[in-house]
């Protein structure tokens, strides 16, 4: 299709035309959810980080340039708010860790709990959830259809074979979580 | 291809970066060799689980988006509002106009017409390029019509009309929406505002017919007085009938009934 780069599109929005952003919400809303989606599994947390994705690109605007690589530029502001719900909300998240230890010594259904969990939860989700957050990113921007390892660098903020060999040991490292989850 | 290789590319194969012609030598290579293909069965899973389908968020995302858009977008024009009204031109887009007014008497010397603008790229942008992504926006905004057309809350069916205003061309599915918010929306605000949308597009005989066929069904005398004032204006006589019909109704409004008089007569 003949459409407006992501480029042309960004720089009007930096010059005014700020209604254009939907159009660029509407190329990319389902990539960057995704992005969310698979670090945390919350689709209404997804939803809202999204949000605040595009508020960020209408706020730091000015901040694009005619060389940015806008889809590089989103990603990049993308995985700043995921650090930044990731560090607010770590504290409670170690608390209601604390809280389910507590729940399970007092009414011994814990153990019932846990395995309905286990069951629903799938198992690559889980292996996901034990890597680090930097580890999870790299797989999941670099799975994301059309992000090769050259964007998901710039994304990074490494080379391209840099990108590579961090995404290699990501994956490596999910399998053998994967496996060891399996085995249990 | 060979098994070192194949065990080299095979993360890069997991995680979908290798080119297609490169997947499919890995493929071949794999149905050919058995036992590669046994060794490296425990990814089976994993690469099914990662080459799942995208999940799609809630249409409730787009709404949200669209309102920040509307109230980021109405805080500019407000911030532009209280601007000195002093007209400032940055050096650098005194360059870009100087550059636009030179390329423009350039065309114009050469006896360039608009045919040829529209097939080259001459300004960066082609005017293909221009109308599709106008096309574009059009269909952003009719999405977001639709779904604020279907809102439990009347403001938002309310938003809906104001965002019809800005299409530039619309659809049988807005058009139907406009409608259905007319004929069967609990709220007269909304019925009232779906018919100043619809006398937008009164050159659509389909419109003209549907106004006229919804007299009938208003309960509301604002409605039926708005009606009646839009078929005076466009001396619709397919509406005389069912004023008519109107007026024989029982329980009729007073001054819709005095209006409706007025109405046909000027029709007449």
């Amino acid at each position: 299709m003949n459409t407006l780069t992501d480029n042309t599109i960004m720089l009007a929005v930096k010059n005014g035309e700020i209604d254009r952003l939907g159009l660029l919400y509407e190329r990319y809303k389902v990539w960057v959810y995704n992005f969310f989606l698979q670090s945390n599994h919350d689709s209404e947390l997804s939803e809202d980080l999204l949000q605040n994705v595009f508020m960020r690109i209408l706020k730091y605007k000015h901040t694009y340039t005619e060389d940015s690589k806008f889809v590089t530029w989103m990603f990049q502001i993308a995985r700043n708010v995921n650090h930044d719900h990731f560090r607010k909300n770590k504290k409670h998240i170690e608390t209601m860790d604390l809280d389910k230890v507590n729940y399970k010594k007092e009414d011994g259904k814990g153990i019932e709990a846990e395995i309905e969990l286990k069951e629903s939860k799938n198992l690559l989700q889980q292996a996901l959830d034990r890597l680090s957050l930097e580890k999870r990113e790299v797989i999941i921007l670099s799975k994301l259809k059309e992000l090769k390892y050259k964007e998901v660098g710039a994304i990074l903020g490494c080379t391209e074979d840099t990108a590579r060999t961090k995404a290699h040991r990501a994956l490596k490292e999910l399998k053998t979580v994967y496996l060891n989850l399996q085995k249990q | 291809m060979d098994k070192k290789q194949v065990l080299d590319l095979w993360p890069d194969y997991v995680l979908g970066q290798l080119p297609e012609n490169v997947k499919e030598a890995i493929d071949l290579f794999l149905e050919n060799n058995p036992e590669t293909k046994a060794e490296l069965a425990d990814w089976d899973p994993i690469l099914k689980e990662l080459d799942s389908e995208l999940k799609l968020p809630s249409k409730n995302m787009d709404i949200v988006f669209y309102e920040n858009l509307q109230n980021e977008s109405g805080t500019q024009i407000e911030n532009r509002k209280n601007q000195p009204k002093v007209f400032r031109l940055q050096p650098w887009l005194i360059g870009i106009a100087a550059s636009i007014v030179l390329v423009l008497g350039f065309f114009l010397g050469k006896g360039w017409n608009s045919e040829n603008l529209g097939t080259g790229d001459t300004l960066g942008v082609t005017h293909e390029e221009l109308k599709a992504a106008e096309q574009e926006t059009n269909d952003v905004r009719t999405q977001l019509v639709m779904s604020l057309a279907d809102q439990p809350s009347a403001t938002k069916r309310l938003e809906a009309l104001s965002e019809v205003k800005k299409l530039d061309s619309t659809t049988d599915k807005v058009i139907e929406a406009l409608f259905k918010m007319l004929n069967t929306d609990p709220n007269v605000n909304v019925r009232l505002a779906a018919v100043t949308s619809l006398s937008k597009y009164v050159e659509n005989p389909i419109v003209r017919e549907g106004l006229v066929m919804s007299i009938t069904q208003q309960e509301s005398p604002l409605v039926q007085i708005a009606l009646a004032e839009l078929m005076v204006t466009l001396k619709e006589q397919k509406s005389i009938n069912s004023m008519e019909t109107l007026l024989k109704k029982p329980n009729i409004n007073e001054a819709v009934k005095e209006k409706l008089e007025e109405s046909i007569k000027e029709i007449i």
